[in-house]
């Protein structure tokens, strides 16, 4: 209070304006230029330190990107060697098979056992039919003959061809191992879809 | 009145808006303080609109205390220089005109300390202000007064004539008058008392100046 009554008596308002009317100077446009331009230098100043670390940052960001999907890259298996491989415990897929399966087999198998050879034939191919959904993939064959050929009665050399295969089954009936050739068929149906068995 | 409403009004008065004695119809939204803290965060348009804001006042100050134009550009310069490096260390314990006020006067001091004392060789021609519409008579009279005030201003002490310049174009109070120029706040009163009685007997009684202590 007692600063704005001193305020109000320590200066007239003629002096001021008096003043006023006086003094309409104003900032030449070249002096606004530079205290602006000094004013935005230093903001941009402290922006560049921390462009200064921005580019090689940047570049080791994309570096390290690329190396880490090389990497990731040449950790992808080839897809020729992507083929399945064999383990030690898929030999036992066909008999796993035959286990999901007992009724249907044993019901061929007593076809078999009642019947002469070519009903079983028939009969067994209509087990195929019905209990082979899959064919096996060609590439995929040999494999799969010298697993069989590990897991059946028939030698290698035997379940190498459809023929020689059904030979040896018949081979196997002749004996009167029933079971065995039943067996033996199911296996070369399903390693042999293609293969129509003619010989009695 | 408690501490604390002392206090919040101490800081109002400090960060409020400025209170220029001849700034009508001036937005004084944001106030001066938060407008430097924006600035001190990086933001530059915050620092254009409180330039923006005292630019003028500041130069005629700075004018009117060197007359001398080039010199009054450079401390004009170098004031707002100090307050775009100080920037990162500024707390608004004060009004921002006082202590824009201050650093000028620093400036203006220093000045005068590494130059000796400076030359008054300003040409401020009064002349250059007289409006075309107003009749021959009339002209010449507002002449001559902004003559005689001219000169008069020139005439009085410096110290005098800070602490006028401070008032008018500072806005500041008597009491902002002394923290700026260093002084008591009684040597403040009575710096801005002579210099108004000068001021006015110059323009009551045209080539008396000299009258006054």
């Amino acid at each position: 209070m007692t600063d704005e009554s001193d305020d109000s008596r320590a200066v007239d308002e003629e002096i001021t304006k008096a003043y006023r009317n006086l003094a309409t100077e104003r900032v030449p446009a070249t002096v606004n230029e530079s205290v602006m331009r000094r004013a935005r230098a230093v903001q941009d100043r402290g922006y560049a330190r921390l462009t200064y670390w921005l580019r090689p940052l940047a570049w080791a960001a994309t570096i390290g990107l690329s190396l880490a999907v090389v990497l990731q890259l040449a950790d992808i298996p080839d897809p020729e060697s992507a083929a399945p491989v064999p383990r030690p415990g898929s030999a036992q897929s066909l008999p796993e098979d035959k286990a999901e399966s007992p009724p249907l087999e044993n019901r061929a198998a007593s076809t078999a056992r009642a019947s002469d050879p070519a009903q079983t034939r028939e009969a067994l191919m209509r087990v195929k039919d019905s209990t082979v959904p899959q064919a096996v993939p060609a590439r995929s064959q040999k494999f799969v003959a010298s697993e069989i050929a590990e897991a059946s009665t028939c030698t290698a050399e035997q379940v190498a061809s459809p023929e020689t295969w059904l030979d040896c089954i018949l081979a196997l009936e002749d004996d009167d191992r029933q079971e065995a050739a039943a067996s033996e068929r199911r296996r070369l149906a399903a390693t042999f879809p293609e293969f129509q068995p003619t010989r009695n | 009145m408690t501490e604390f409403e002392a206090t919040a009004g101490h800081v109002a008065r400090s960060c409020g808006a400025a209170s220029l004695a001849y700034a009508g119809g001036m937005d004084h939204s944001p106030d001066d303080c938060a407008l430097m803290l924006r600035y001190a965060d990086g933001d530059t348009l915050a620092f254009e609109t409180l330039y923006a804001r005292h630019n003028d006042a500041l130069y005629r100050y700075l004018l009117r205390l060197c007359y001398h134009r080039p010199t009054a550009e450079d401390i004009f310069q170098e004031t707002w220089g100090k307050i775009v490096k100080a920037r990162k260390g500024y707390r608004p314990t004060a009004r921002f005109r006082t202590w824009l006020f201050r650093i000028a006067h620093n400036c203006f001091i220093d000045h005068v300390r590494r130059n000796g004392r400076h030359a008054h060789d300003v040409e401020l021609d009064p002349e250059a202000w007289c409006s075309e519409v107003e009749a021959p008579d009339v002209a010449t009279e507002r002449l001559l007064a902004r003559r005689r005030l001219e000169k008069a201003l020139m005439e009085i002490p410096a110290e005098q004539r800070e602490a006028f310049l401070l008032h008018e174009e500072g806005g500041l109070a008597i009491d902002q008058i002394a923290t700026v120029t260093g002084v008591d706040r009684e040597a403040a009163k009575s710096r801005l008392r002579y210099a108004v009685r000068k001021l006015r007997v110059a323009i009551d009684e045209p080539g008396n100046t000299t009258e006054a202590p």
